[in-house]
């Protein structure tokens, strides 16, 4: 299994207009960042259209209406909104910090999407460390969290700020163990071999059969990275205004917000290749091609797989938003000692037991497991 | 408001006092018709206090809703907030249809309520009971047995029998603290003894007794004005217009049980020499009214004793050495509102 | 070792209660979905105000006797009545009439307590305006009648719980010309009439 390798063609295309492979492969690098930006701010605004459909139906209203079809536009809106609005800073506060907090946590989550892969080669880099990227790369977000709590020199942000580092670092650990497992089992780090791994018997290979403790911890796990109810603590609005956003507004505060979204974004991205089978359709789509006796390299059948893999991988991505919406509009927040409570002493355990399980699975049965 | 009051007519004053407890408006004028009312012994009709019966359940009602709301958000649930939004804008309907205001009524009147009701109106209140029977299953199916909810409010913010009884409490905090404490039971005002109910109550004392106190609360109110709709005297009042022209003007129809009002007051009604203590169980506690009249159209003396602001001084001791999170739990459970904390 | 199965056993149980009971939670929004907004899309839907609905107040000069009752049960005394007494026909003859709607809070006394009648509520409750003295009320504009939401071509008009039909909860539901819940007292006059007859 192959499938059409883009960078492969272009190059090739241009070393045909007379450039040389070196300086076609410098102009493909640039093109595929654009493209993921793309697609994460899309995914992103998209998402914040969602929550506010999906919320306002969860609460008979109709939601927004006349800006543009189905409201579509309203998410373009609130970007330019906030970027026209003015971004103040308090006098009291630190304001380097201050700027280059929403900044990092930015970054940070926009760089998780360097190893998310669409489809066989739509990824931007294959890393060998592919989910180990993802867990050391957002271990930062709270970093930046932390700054803009600290630098906002208020003392529902600092709190605000606390509560995100201590709840990052928490859920980061059974979120690991349960990559961890899944990782195990498909004996590599990288996500597109993950994804490969899960291919052939559809939707019956995917990793939601083996790994079931693995996925609810996953999600548990995940929704409380991405600060969602009933996980929101650092912006607990009851509680703590805004938590770290309070001082925040304009450019910085679309950052944060931006940051959130795309964060959800990913996680859903994470749980659709982790656990449900990426790209892959839910029946073997090799064996669509030989019973419609389509060869498997013709370009025409390349560009439909890789067509379908795309909406597949979106289509998991946004079921899992749709679920984390409901979720959101459904139950109430937990308490800081509770969520603790619940990451070291109910998710760390079980994940640990999953694990070993995993791993007793694996030598146990080979073929199943992964050998 | 107490000042206000002191040079107000009666009359005069009524509007006045829905901003006390803006949202469970029905009890205020209530507790201000009934003050010089007894003061003045004037007589309600059966047919007006079975009106101001229904009306201040679907009070009740509407006053638990938006606490059930608001509780729920506190703790950080927002879509509850709209259901019982849903729900509140059909009583605020009614209330719009019978008394021209949605919040603001004016409606009760010394002596009966100002007007009799609508025709089609005891129907709609009929459908709407049935209705909200229905939904206050399911936000129970909502929120009752969520584990989450279950973990932010049971044994948190417990007040013992004896401490609550110390404090001065009312209403459903009190009864939810293990005291069988309910005016309606104890002073039997109005009619509310011909009607076939029960109170509701909890020993735990928690933040969760007083959420089942008020949800049990909401459906009883819903079986009462279901019971008050079927013997309201002359039922209906399209029906009690026929039987007037079919009876004639001597038929019994026209007797004084069957007036939605005894006497219209008059703009110079003047509260008699004498003072005294009413009280009536609003949705957050007891509300009560100390006057004192001295025989002119103003009160000497007109003393509230809102609920909310005696609930609302046990909040110190509870919140101790609890969490920031707790505090809004708490305070939420209270079911205070600032209007008449601060009145 | 079968203490620390039977916890685990245990926990395992509460973990599987909680998440059956979120399900229910969620199945509860979920259903939510389906049902149909309850929204009234303000501008272009509007709900019809009920009969006694108290708007702005409308004033007949004619028939006003200068009485000043309205100033006394006013909460307060706020309708400004300026009158002289005419010694020729020994009465008192109204020269104007006003009422500030910035400060009236519609209680509705006056018009209760008006011997004449002249005084009475319209449905008219969008009152806002660019300068508060605007409000003050003359006897020229509150002898104007409001437009009615029904003739209104541009709104959809929507009628309020109580005048919907017997069953219908939702106004969306029925045309609002669509009879109301209850009989006429006329009509049960009529039905009482001939079941005395037969």
């Amino acid at each position: 299994m192959n499938g059409i390798d883009l960078q492969q063609s272009f190059v090739e295309l241009l070393a045909g207009l007379g450039l040389t492979p070196a300086v076609a492969r410098a102009l493909w690098m640039p093109l595929p960042m654009l493209l993921v930006i793309l697609v994460v701010t899309v995914g992103a605004l998209a998402s914040t259209w969602l929550e506010r459909k999906i919320s306002a139906a969860a609460q008979q209203r109709i939601g927004p209406e006349y800006a543009g079809p189905f409201g579509l536009a309203i998410p373009a809106a609130d970007v330019v909104k906030l970027l026209i609005k003015q971004t103040t800073i308090p006098a009291q506060s630190d304001p380097l910090l201050f700027v280059i907090g929403p900044v990092i946590v930015f970054i940070s989550v926009f760089l998780s999407f360097l190893v998310i892969p669409f489809g066989q080669n739509l990824v931007i880099s294959d890393v060998g460390t592919g989910v180990f990227l993802v867990i050391a790369i957002s271990s930062i977000a709270p970093i930046g969290l932390l700054m803009a709590g600290y630098s906002s020199n208020n003392k529902y942000s600092l709190l605000g700020g606390l509560r995100a580092a201590a709840q990052s670092i928490s859920y980061e650990i059974p979120l690991a163990l349960a990559a961890l497992a899944v990782v195990m089992m498909s004996n590599n780090l990288s996500t597109i071999d993950i994804v490969n791994q899960q291919a052939g018997l559809g939707i019956l290979s995917w990793n939601v059969w083996r790994q079931p403790i693995g996925f609810v911890i996953f999600m548990i796990a995940v929704l409380a990275e991405c600060e969602r109810i009933p996980f929101d603590l650092p912006e607990a609005e009851e509680e703590l205004v805004a938590g770290y956003q309070t001082e925040y507004s304009g450019v910085n505060f679309m950052l944060f917000y931006g940051a959130s979204y795309a964060n959800l974004f990913l996680s859903a991205l994470l749980v659709a290749i982790l656990y449900l089978g990426g790209w892959e359709l839910p029946f073997p789509i090799d064996r669509v091609a030989e019973v419609l006796r389509i060869p498997e390299s013709s370009s025409i059948w390349q560009i439909v797989a890789a067509f379908l893999g795309i909406t597949m991988i979106l289509l998991k991505a946004f079921a899992f938003i749709f679920l984390a919406i409901l979720l959101r509009w459904t139950v109430p927040r937990v308490r800081i000692d509770q969520l603790l409570d619940l990451g070291w002493k109910f998710l760390l355990p079980i994940g640990l037991g999953n694990l070993l399980i995993t791993a007793a699975l694996k030598l146990a049965f080979p073929v199943a497991f992964g050998g | 408001m107490e000042k206000i009051a002191e040079n107000r007519t009666i009359i005069q004053y009524l509007p006045y006092v829905t901003r006390w407890d803006y949202l469970a408006t029905m009890f205020t004028e209530a507790i201000t018709v009934n003050a010089p009312e007894k003061l003045a012994d004037v007589p309600v009709p059966r047919r007006a206090s079975y009106i101001r019966m229904i009306m201040l359940e679907l009070s009740r009602i509407a006053s638990h809703l938006l606490w059930l709301g608001t509780f729920i958000a506190d703790i950080g649930a927002q879509t509850p907030f709209f259901y019982v939004f849903r729900e509140r804008e059909m009583i605020y309907d009614l209330f719009e249809a019978a008394t021209g205001m949605r919040m603001m009524h004016n409606y009760f009147r010394i002596g009966g309520v100002a007007a009799d009701l609508p025709y089609g109106w005891l129907d709609k209140c009929e459908d709407y009971c049935h209705y909200q029977l229905e939904k206050v299953d399911e936000y129970e199916k909502l929120i009752t047995n969520n584990p989450i909810f279950r973990k932010r409010v049971e044994g948190v913010g417990k007040i013992t029998r004896e401490e609550a009884i110390n404090w001065g409490l009312s209403g459903p905090m009190l009864r939810a603290s293990g005291v069988k404490w309910d005016l309606r039971k104890v002073d039997h005002y109005e009619l509310y003894d011909e009607l076939d109910w029960e109170l509701q109550w909890a020993t735990e004392g928690d933040c969760l007794a007083r959420y089942f106190v008020r949800v049990r609360e909401m459906r009883e109110s819903c079986k009462m004005v279901l019971q008050a709709i079927k013997q309201i005297p002359g039922g209906s009042y399209e029906n009690l217009e026929a039987q007037r022209v079919l009876g004639g003007p001597k038929s019994e129809w026209n007797s004084i049980d069957y007036q939605f009002i005894s006497k219209k007051p008059s703009p110079t009604f003047k509260v008699p020499n004498g003072e005294h203590y009413v009280r009536v169980e609003a949705p957050k506690g007891e509300l009560g009214v100390y006057l004192i009249g001295e025989n002119s159209v103003f009160p000497w003396r007109w003393k509230i004793r809102p609920p909310g602001f005696i609930n609302l001084q046990v909040l110190p001791q509870l919140v101790r050495g609890m969490k920031i999170a707790d505090i809004m739990a708490i305070l939420g459970s209270v079911d205070i509102i600032m209007g008449e904390v601060d009145r | 070792m079968m203490k620390f199965l039977s916890k685990v056993g245990d926990y395992a149980k509460d973990a599987v209660q909680a998440a059956k009971y979120i399900a229910q939670g969620m199945a509860v929004t979920f259903d939510h979905m389906q049902r149909r907004p309850i929204t009234v899309r303000y501008p272009y839907e509007k709900l019809i105000p009920s009969e006694r609905f108290r708007g702005r107040i409308h004033f007949e000069f004619d028939k006003c006797i200068s009485c000043e009752v309205c100033v006394r049960v006013c909460p307060i005394n706020l309708p400004v009545v300026d009158w002289e007494y005419n010694a020729e026909i020994k009465k008192k003859e109204l020269k104007s009439y006003s009422i500030d709607f910035g400060v009236c809070i519609f209680c509705g006394n006056c018009v209760e307590y008006c011997p004449t009648n002249c005084l009475s509520m319209t449905e008219e409750y969008d009152l806002s305006t660019f300068d508060r003295h605007e409000l003050n009320f003359d006897n020229v504009a509150l002898g104007r009648l409001p437009t009615k939401v029904t003739d209104d071509p541009m709104v959809t008009p929507l009628r309020e719980l109580a005048y919907l039909p017997k069953g219908v909860m939702e106004p969306h539901a029925v045309d609002h010309t669509e009879r109301r819940a209850g009989k006429l007292p006329v009509e049960i006059i009529e039905s009482a009439q001939e079941q005395s007859e037969s």
